[in-house]
């Protein structure tokens, strides 16, 4: 029996762990549920890793704490019993853009992604004006639900420096991402090795800004830029 | 320069590869998977690139709110990190809104500016 089920319809404070939901390196993901019925996400850290990290854990529960957006989930608790140590966390329904690639198979059109890609750089312009980054900008951390975006997973999230800490890691991590919704609906011709640039049928604006954001040329110095140039390159009203 | 040097540097950022295709964009795969699971920090840094460091437009000075004005916890008398909603480690809550956005200062109730820096305090 895997180990997880060990933890499958015990109670931690208030809430009951219903299933498994995600894994990482922090440790594992629940679904749970509160006395009242309220579907919650319960993050349990590693007892090993939260130890090895004690001084770095704090900044997910601080920023998380000073967010205030409806495509950030709230933290709603913290538990620490029973060697479970775990925070509780605002459950966003919808699919991972992850599960959307790779088990659905769903091809964004030009208009999702538009629509998807816009929101995302709003959230990371409130998360940025909060001098916030959060430096996991994957497709696991991005959820879709119908129309709109969340962004989850503030494990790595820092406030900002000049030094460790920059908010262009995130611009890098948002062109990586962008590039998997595009490469949705590729066709690979050849089966030699090519990158994106080499591969993909973009117009030129996309193509400087995705490598602008790729640092492959003079990179980006902000999200406000970013947003102008990407609603010029990947607006659908043209 | 010790084998281990790149992938064990915490000072540099952490960049995406910017020159994969097909190849990686279009395969979740076992590996994808693995690294999900380990986290994505030591394959992104390999491709760390050296332009000049950014001149952000944002202020940067949340970063003091976590270090500093720390407080204890009523119940279980823990340091509390400034900011945090909750005593992190017997879970008590805080009182709601009881820290400035941008300095970290402790706010009296109700309070319509921060008495430090002076930002408005809104609702």
């Amino acid at each position: 029996m895997p180990f997880f089920k060990n933890y499958i319809g015990k109670q931690y404070g208030d809430y009951t762990l219903l299933k498994l939901i995600g894994e990482g390196r922090y440790g594992l993901c629940f679904l749970a549920q509160s006395h009242s019925g309220i579907p919650v996400v319960i993050k349990r850290f590693k007892p090993r890793i939260f130890k090895k990290n004690k001084d770095k854990n704090m900044f997910e529960a601080v920023i998380l704490s000073q967010l205030h957006h409806q495509s950030i989930p709230e933290l709603l608790g913290v538990i620490n019993e029973k060697s479970f140590y775990g925070f509780v966390l605002e459950q966003k329904h919808g699919d991972t853009v992850q599960s959307l690639l790779f088990k659905k198979k769903h091809r964004f059109t030009s208009k999702e992604i538009y629509l998807i890609g816009y929101q995302l750089i709003n959230i990371i312009q409130y998360l940025h004006g909060h001098g916030v980054v959060h430096r996991d900008i994957r497709i696991p951390n991005v959820i879709i639900n119908s129309d709109k975006v969340y962004l989850v997973d503030f494990g790595l999230a820092r406030w900002a420096d000049n030094s460790c800490y920059k908010y262009d890691v995130d611009y890098s991590y948002l062109g990586d991402f962008l590039l998997y919704l595009i490469y949705s609906s590729f066709k690979k011709q050849k089966m030699k090795r090519t990158p994106w640039y080499d591969e993909l049928s973009l117009t030129n604006d996309q193509m400087l800004f995705l490598k602008r954001l790729l640092r492959l040329t003079d990179p980006y110095e902000s999200i406000n830029e970013i947003k102008k140039d990407f609603v010029k390159a990947f607006s659908i009203e043209k | 320069m010790s084998f281990f040097s790149k992938s064990r540097s915490s000072k540099q950022s952490h960049y995406k590869n910017g020159n994969n295709g097909s190849n990686h964009y279009q395969k979740s795969g076992f590996l994808g998977n693995l690294f999900n699971a380990l986290g994505s920090r030591s394959r992104s840094n390999r491709y760390y690139q050296n332009y000049p460091t950014q001149q952000p437009d944002y202020p940067m000075t949340n970063q003091s709110a976590s270090s500093q004005n720390a407080m204890a916890c009523k119940k279980c008398n823990a340091r509390i990190p400034a900011g945090s909603k909750f005593c992190l480690e017997c879970g008590e809550k805080v009182s709601a809104g009881l820290f400035c956005l941008e300095c970290g200062e402790k706010l009296p109730p109700k309070a319509k500016f921060c008495l430090k820096c002076g930002t408005k305090i809104n609702g």
